[in-house]
């Protein structure tokens, strides 16, 4: 979000607007005491949507609400090509193909910083680094004093051991693999020193007279940087995508431009390629599309007039007019519109525009039958008589511990054929599970105080590795339920699954219906433990759990289970 | 009772009946029926009968086989004669059982009495481990419970469900066949389970595929794309869904290769995976709903309906909607419901409580690579109400 201190009414249309203040979030963050003293101005917390990159700064967003209120026309953003020989020059050299390729640049010419200005400046170079930029992996942007400097300028890549300058706001000079070092504790660059680490050659900026500009995506040189005296501004952004590269150029020059002595107008820079081709930049295109009016009104439901749809376009900074017989509109779509990729989103923005609490909310005259998945009916109906025998229903996380579904139940995991996740945030999301069981248990643990017997159950899913499913793992639709009081009260549970087997009408043979077998269980008490058959399978099964078990829970008393797989039932 | 005639009765002689004796013949050793009318003689009388046969000795084999018994020889009786005796009750079988017996591995001096059930304090101490315990009788049912009942649920929406009973999910499905470009920051570590086994979907539909490759590097059907290298082995990584949409797409994926279109109503309600912090208000696990509408001629404004139409069945009526963005539909928007259970509790000053929660919008053409022409407007409410247990309680 963008915090500003505006002092005017902004329209709460566009995105979602929350008021603060520099004392309430002073306040929220370290404390009442600490914000004694800070401001009261109303702060207006903006949300921008992940695509817009040209409400990312105040200037930006300012512009956009000035069209729309129609106060001003947007303004058009120009490209001035030096004349030959008098323009600045990137020089692009093979060694950078392999650690970062792609290389953009333009110049700000006869720009005024305030320190506002210059503050939004700085503010929106590391927006963009975080969005579009995918911290700094895609694009990092470089923007330099020019008259300290001076072209041609080269992007090369040299061993960290042969690059050697002073960076951003240090006192002396260091190696690359020294400027590594030296930011490995830095809260905000040590997460990007992995970028460019391990390779062998570290990309590097140099003017002609072998002045480093930058070591991108890391630092900045402290040669090159600017102050809020700076009256001309070298932009270079470097990276793997070049599409991202020229739209983030596109972004910064048409944003502060705004403050040149000629108000936005670029002075365009060449790119030269390892191969010698050159490139003008910045790309700063205009696009034209055709859209059909009616395409318009029948997306959204409203029924507008050409003239009128032109209108809301223009004011979203899509300028706008009817042509044909007044059955198409022409849309003229801004390098700072890049969000804009279909007719889609024309569509939208003309809704934004028309409000969307403004459209009449209708009901699709769509008929259709319905259905209900005939396992979900099954569980549906399933949990109703099993609370009316008396059980409650649990519903439990689907990511569990390893522990959980093997050593605390006597088992070991790689007999389970678990789901194993490869970057869980704690141990708690190791893997999916395998049963209902543990989750049950833990909430039993979770529940102690309460007045005994405590009867769950659970129908809900567990997930195996199947080599034979189109991603290599399925889900089994489980029926869990446990029985924790001072006797293990086996016949409860087992009375539970003859009701169950009752409801589904599998009767109590071996030829047709359901049977059980004592077997041996590593989570249940020897001899007490036996196996469910039914529909010719092994669907699961129940027994009084082995003390172990009811320990490592950390439970007290004993206790009973039942867990089976439902699915053949369906 | 009867009387021997071979030793006493008068009225025979040796190897004859008792000619006097009314009754039938006997056998050798049979003995005349009371009270046989003969007196009794002295045992050394030789009182000569007339017509008895004179004998010089009398066999009597009853006598012979009972000594034999007496001399242990019992084997040497025909099972005939074995049984005939036994029946005149003369003899006695009676079986002696005999016994080897050695001090077992179990044995003890004190006896053990065998437990029926674990209790807390066996638990406690541990003393399970040295108690026998009775075995259970598995082919006896178990005790039944006693139940309630509840009239079956009669609840039919227009909706149909969809088949979500997959957690893991492949890349291609759950971002790329949803035009979420492969950089996208939602792909991230932070935010996204990735899966270590399986690490990788075997199987991807492979016309498809190529389809979504060409969107996203070049454009296509109207669309710019968004020019960057589409990786296939990117699209194969597999997570947790991080939401139900991927189920959508696999959906309207079948739909599209139909013969036929037919307009189809969706709803889902099942769990997503976000790899977040757990906190007061956020969870790794939640719940989401999802519907989608594909047919013909639908709009914005059918969108916003439906919506209101699904929130006034949760009791909300107080809704807005705002502009918002989606990678896979455009035009996008949040719906905001006021809900007076929520927000500033009293005495705190703040924003009106309006709470944030479905996110929805009409589907990209660009997801039209499914081959879906160009008429049907396939629109989604992917209603992301993060329903969590603290939340659903208030929605009651």
């Amino acid at each position: 979000y963008l915090i500003f201190s505006l002092s005017h009414h902004v329209l709460n249309i566009l995105y979602k607007i929350c008021l603060t203040s520099e004392k309430d979030i002073i306040s929220k963050e370290k404390g009442e005491e600490k914000a004694k003293g800070a401001s009261d101005t109303v702060l207006y917390k903006i949300d921008v949507p992940a695509n817009r990159y040209d409400l990312l700064c105040l200037e930006g967003l300012v512009r956009g609400l000035q069209v729309f209120k129609e106060r001003i026309n947007l303004p058009r953003y120009e490209k001035i090509i030096p004349a030959q020989g008098e323009g600045q020059r990137l020089i692009i050299t093979e060694e950078t193909v392999q650690v970062r390729p792609h290389a953009v640049a333009a110049v700000l010419r006869n720009i005024n910083f305030t320190k506002e200005r210059y503050d939004s400046f700085i503010d929106l170079q590391e927006k963009l680094h975080q969005n579009i930029c995918r911290r700094r992996a895609l694009v990092a942007i470089g923007t330099h004093d020019l008259d300290t400097i001076s072209g041609p300028f080269t992007f090369t890549a040299k061993a960290p051991s042969e690059i050697k300058f002073k960076p951003l706001n240090q006192s002396q000079e260091y190696t690359a693999s020294q400027i590594m070092d030296l930011y490995r504790t830095d809260s905000h660059l040590r997460h990007y020193l992995h970028l460019i680490e391990n390779k062998p050659l570290y990309p590097v900026i140099y003017d002609s007279n072998g002045v480093v500009l930058s070591m991108p995506p890391i630092i900045n040189g402290d040669h090159t940087k600017i102050s809020v005296n700076t009256r001309n501004v070298f932009v270079e952004c470097t990276g793997t995508d070049i599409t991202k590269a020229k739209i983030v150029l596109d972004i910064i020059v048409t944003m502060f431009s705004e403050y040149c002595e000629k108000p936005f107008s670029v002075e365009a820079a060449e790119v030269v390629y390892p191969n010698g081709k050159t490139h003008i930049y910045p790309e700063l295109a205009y696009r034209k599309e055709k859209v059909k009016p009616e395409l318009i009104n029948k997306k959204i439901g409203i029924s507008e007039t050409p003239s009128s749809l032109a209108k809301l376009l223009t004011r979203m900074c899509l300028k706008s007019h009817v042509t044909g017989n007044g059955n198409n509109i022409e849309i003229e779509i801004p390098p700072t519109r890049a969000d804009i990729i279909h007719a889609c989103d024309i569509v939208e923005d003309a809704a934004i525009a028309y409000g969307y609490n403004n459209i009449q909310m209708t009901i699709p005259k769509t008929y259709t039958i319905a259905n209900q998945l005939p396992l979900n009916k099954l569980t549906e109906l399933l949990r109703l008589d099993l609370a009316a025998a008396g059980f409650t229903e649990a519903l439990t996380f689907a990511l569990c511990s390893q522990e959980d579904i093997a050593d605390k139940l006597g088992m070991d995991i790689s007999a389970t054929k678990a789901v194993r996740i490869a970057n869980p945030k704690t141990a708690e999301f190791q893997v999916a599970r395998t049963t209902l069981l543990p989750g049950l248990l833990k909430t039993i643990a979770a529940n102690r105080k309460m007045p005994l017997p405590l009867k769950l159950f659970e129908i809900s899913d567990i997930v195996v590795k199947d080599p034979n499913t189109d991603v290599g793992a399925r889900n089994y639709r489980h029926f869990c339920a446990v029985y924790y009081n001072k006797s293990p009260g086996f016949e409860i549970i087992h009375g539970l699954l003859d009701r169950v087997m009752q409801l589904l009408e599998v009767p109590p043979n071996e030829e047709n219906g359901y049977t059980i077998k004592a077997t041996e269980g590593s989570a249940f008490f020897p001899g007490r433990c036996a196996e469910i058959f039914a529909k010719g399978q092994s669907i699961g099964k129940l027994g009084v759990l082995h003390p172990d078990v009811i320990t490592k829970f950390e439970l007290t008393m004993p206790c009973s289970a039942l867990e089976i797989n439902i699915e053949p039932f369906v | 009772m009867g009387v021997p005639w071979s030793q006493e009765c008068p009225g025979t002689a040796a190897g004859g009946p008792c000619r006097s004796c009314p009754q039938p013949p006997w056998s050798l050793g049979g003995v005349c029926p009371p009270p046989c009318p003969h007196p009794r003689l002295p045992r050394d009388a030789a009182i000569p009968v007339p017509g008895a046969l004179q004998v010089a000795e009398v066999q009597d084999g009853v006598q012979e086989s009972l000594r034999r018994v007496q001399q242990g020889k019992a084997e040497s009786l025909s099972e005939r004669d074995r049984a005939e005796l036994k029946r005149r009750k003369l003899l006695l079988e009676v079986t002696l059982k005999s016994y080897w017996i050695r001090k077992g591995s179990a044995f003890s001096t004190a006896v053990a009495r065998q437990e029926t059930e674990l209790t807390p304090e066996m638990i406690a101490t541990g003393s399970w481990r040295q108690r026998p315990f009775k075995p259970y009788n598995f082919s006896a049912l178990g005790g039944a419970p006693s139940v309630g009942h509840d009239p079956p649920d009669t609840v039919a929406p227009r909706f149909t469900e969809m088949p979500t009973d997959n957690f893991v999910e492949s890349s291609f499905w759950n971002f790329d066949a949803l035009f979420q470009p492969q950089q996208h920051p939602a792909r991230d570590q932070h935010d996204t389970f990735f899966l270590q086994d399986p690490a990788e979907a075997p199987e991807l539909p492979a016309g498809y595929t190529a389809k979504v490759k060409k969107v996203h590097s070049q454009g296509g059907y109207g669309s710019q794309g968004y020019k960057y290298e589409w990786r296939l082995e990117e699209a194969r990584r597999n997570l947790l869904r991080t939401h139900t949409t991927s189920a959508s797409a696999r959906v309207l994926y079948q739909l599209a290769r139909q013969e036929k279109f037919s307009p189809v109503k969706y709803f889902s309600i099942d769990r997503v995976f976000r790899n977040e912090s757990l906190d007061a208000t956020h969870l790794a696990e939640f719940h989401q709903v999802e519907g989608v509408v594909a047919d013909r001629g639908l709009t914005l404004g059918h969108l916003m309906g439906t919506l209101r139409q699904f929130f006034t069945k949760l009791g909300i009526t107080q809704l807005r909607f705002k502009p918002a963005y989606n990678p896979y539909t455009e035009p996008s928007m949040e719906v905001f419901s006021y809900h007076k259970g929520e927000g500033a509790p009293g005495g705190l000053r703040g924003p009106p409580p309006w709470s944030r929660g479905a996110p929805g919008g009409l589907h990209g053409p660009p997801k039209e690579p499914q081959g879906l022409c160009a008429h049907p407007q396939n629109w989604e409410g992917p209603h992301g109400l993060h329903m969590h247990p603290q939340s659903t309680g208030e929605l009651g």
